[in-house]
């Protein structure tokens, strides 16, 4: 993934004749249509921010790159899981939810200080910091999925994280609904 | 072009100073960051003349990628050698690259809030419109005559109707362009390219 990250990025750097402003149509092509890193809409606020920040216009790859492979599965997917949860038993719509960032900060935390699956056990302040970190760190993002869109309507197959102790199940609406494993982070 | 001074290590960390601040206020692509460059180095230290500048626009303009980012390697060199140049192209795209991704993080995060898909769907529209004004002042730009002209109808129509990848178009395009244009123009001299 870092790899084909980096490789088109290079690519297209290569091809960008003209200055970054040029070559935004074909980052679009290689990032929307061809990889799937980013949601049109996705693409559209990175141009945007691309504007608003100071510096190059191509900084707009820095946005897609973070889209595509940082920390995104798993805060928009424990930002879903929390609204399954609260949603009493719907099944994984986020649309339909009202959810503010606190409390998605507060969910993450929550989920990375208790064992998924078990009942909710609570670890000391380090090993939770530990396991948010950790969480973060093995969090990947899979393909055949792009944008919110998808997240919300295929919630598992766009399942955010590998298992592990701290983030192996999500618990909503009394039952546990364990994710899917994902097999390597190498693609 | 050489190096004007052999760099020190103060004057390094001077020019990734001065750079850094350039990078954090250069709003609005590359006119202001060549405007910030002409005031801090030229004007206000005279490390460089206008002439380097120039110099700089000229030669980068060739070649692919991000021309500011270009400008400030060549300048980088220019002040300071391959230190000077790595050292002022990375302060130059620190502070956009950091709050990039610090935007980036929110976005991510904001984005799951549907009380927000209004404006993001307001930033679609906006980005087309930007999209366009580009496009109008690249073509104002570079669409001298009915050949270059040609070739930006055949992209639109190759890119959008046979969904032709960008890349392979870029490329077939730029060799079109050596084959037929020196002989359409006749050969481009060395002071047309300076200009």
């Amino acid at each position: 993934m870092i790899l084909d990250l980096f490789a088109r990025s290079v690519l297209i750097s290569l091809l960008a004749f003209g200055g970054g402003q040029a070559a935004l149509p074909l980052i679009e092509r290689i990032a929307v249509g061809e990889t799937g890193w980013a949601s049109p809409q996705d693409f559209a606020t990175a141009v945007a921010f691309g504007y608003v920040t100071p510096g190059p216009v191509l900084i707009t790859m820095t946005f897609l790159g973070y889209r595509a492979a940082g920390l995104r599965r798993c805060v928009g997917g424990h930002a879903r899981n929390f609204s399954d949860a609260v949603g009493a038993g719907r099944g994984g719509c986020a649309n339909t939810q009202k959810v503010d960032a606190a409390s998605v900060v507060a969910k993450l935390w929550a989920r990375s200080c208790s064992s998924g699956g078990g009942p909710a056990r609570s670890y000391g302040a380090t090993s939770c910091a530990a396991c948010f970190l950790r969480g973060l760190a093995v969090c990947r993002r899979r393909s055949g999925c792009s944008g919110v869109g998808a997240v919300d309507e295929n919630p598992s197959h766009c399942a955010p994280c590998r298992r592990n102790d701290c983030w192996g199940g999500v618990r909503a609406s009394g039952q546990v609904k364990s994710l899917p494993h994902i097999p390597t982070l190498s693609h | 072009m050489e190096p004007t001074s052999q760099p020190a290590i103060g004057s390094t960390l001077m020019l990734g100073h001065i750079f850094l601040r350039i990078g954090a206020l250069a709003f609005g692509g590359i006119g202001a960051a060549l405007a910030l460059i002409d005031r801090e180095l030229v004007r206000k230290r005279q490390w460089l003349t206008a002439e380097d500048v120039t110099e700089a626009l000229t030669y980068t303009k060739l070649l692919p990628g991000s021309t500011v980012v270009q400008v400030v390697s060549y300048l980088g060199y220019k002040l300071g050698g391959w230190s000077g140049s790595a050292i002022a192209t990375a302060a130059f795209v620190l502070p956009s690259a950091l709050l990039m991704l610090a935007l980036a993080a929110a976005y991510v995060v904001a984005s799951e809030l549907p009380a927000l898909y209004p404006a993001v769907n307001g930033l679609t529209a906006v980005v087309v419109g930007i999209l366009l004004a580009t496009t109008y002042r690249l073509g104002k730009a570079n669409i001298k005559g009915y050949f270059t002209f040609g070739i930006a109808l055949a992209s639109v129509i190759v890119g959008a109707v046979f969904d032709i990848h960008a890349a392979l178009i870029v490329i077939v395009a730029g060799l079109l362009g050596v084959c037929f244009l020196p002989m359409l123009q006749g050969r481009p001299k060395l002071q047309d390219v300076k200009r």
